[in-house]
């Protein structure tokens, strides 16, 4: 045990849950803001920009988070649980959205490397409309992939998924996008 | 330009940024579900159970309490027969009264409360208004 314990802020994600779980409300609260924002922001684009909504899914997750603290385990990735958590708040949400979506899987571009020529402006606007039209599945794990920055381990462990279907899934969802974004290459 | 991957990737997150750094985030409060302060929801609480119980104890104080026991006392007017004069009645009001006794013999019945009670009665005490106090009945 150290004697001089570090500072709230200078520990990892890891280190604050476990104090967390034994009993700190100050490092819980640590947590809530170093990752409030960004997942305000994660739920903001999965639930159709709905702000208030996303404001209380992302309040539940730390209320649920903060309900079952004592449960955490040293060791594990505290993104990882806190993206579990979102992830099922989300698949609630849309679960009758998602039956319809995969019955659409068929409809999907073969999986092959699409060129796009785009201007930089351009594909910043482009690319959020694109985004904002990505079916759910997919739209779901480019967003904890490249958005979120979650590996793959990772997200197989969030959506309870295969890491090689995880893995296939992200290259066709950047198919997708391109082809998409094709869309823009002479406007 | 030519666009891949990482153009995309750099992109995404770009716009993941200015999406987040326009968000209102609420500060922590694990207690948010419950916005209303306890003691506001405590004391009209306190006041209705209060009221209830209320109400409940009266309602069993009628139920349990007999009708009888909200009259005191009942009385019953027995008609009686003129009392007779008896004799010893007489030459005792005479001996104690005798002023009285001149005047004739139907001012001479006395109330059987006001006679000393360690002198020796007989007969039934009957009082001026013909009532038998001894029969009256407290229920």
């Amino acid at each position: 045990m150290m004697l001089f314990p570090l500072k709230l802020s200078a520990q990892t994600d890891e280190q604050l849950m476990l104090r967390a779980s034994r009993g700190s409300d100050h490092a819980f609260e640590e947590l809530y803001n170093r990752h409030a924002r960004r997942l305000q922001g994660f739920f903001v684009r999965r639930l159709g920009e709905d702000a208030d909504l996303a404001a209380d899914f992302m309040h539940d997750t730390f209320l649920r988070l903060y309900a079952a603290r004592e449960k955490y385990h040293e060791g594990n990735s505290f993104r990882a649980w806190l993206y579990t958590i979102a992830y099922n708040l989300c698949k609630n949400h849309h679960r009758n959205q998602l039956t319809i979506v995969r019955n659409d899987e068929k409809d999907m571009p073969a999986e092959a490397d699409i060129e796009v020529e785009l201007d930089t402006n351009i594909l910043h606007d482009a690319l959020r409309e694109v985004l904002k039209n990505l079916p759910e599945p997919y739209a779901m794990l480019f967003s904890l992939h490249y958005e979120e920055e979650l590996t793959i381990p990772q997200i197989a462990q969030i959506t309870d998924l295969p890491e090689g279907t995880v893995k296939s899934r992200l290259h066709k969802t950047m198919n997708i996008i391109k082809q998409q974004l094709k869309q823009y290459e002479n406007r | 330009m030519k666009i891949d991957n990482q153009d995309i990737i750099r992109t995404a997150r770009q716009l993941r940024d200015e999406e987040n750094a326009e968000l209102h985030v609420s500060p922590w409060n694990r207690h948010r579900h419950f916005h209303v302060p306890t003691w506001l929801v405590a004391l009209p609480a306190a006041a209705i159970i209060g009221f209830v119980f209320g109400l409940w104890t009266q309602a069993n104080s009628h139920s349990e309490t007999p009708l009888t026991a909200l009259v005191d006392t009942v009385y019953i007017k027995v008609p009686m027969p003129q009392p007779q004069q008896d004799s010893v009645v007489q030459a005792v009001s005479a001996a104690l009264t005798p002023a009285a006794a001149e005047s004739g013999p139907s001012q001479t019945v006395h109330r059987a409360s006001s006679a000393n009670p360690s002198q020796k009665k007989y007969g039934r005490p009957v009082a001026d208004d013909h009532i038998r106090y001894d029969l009256l009945v407290r229920n």
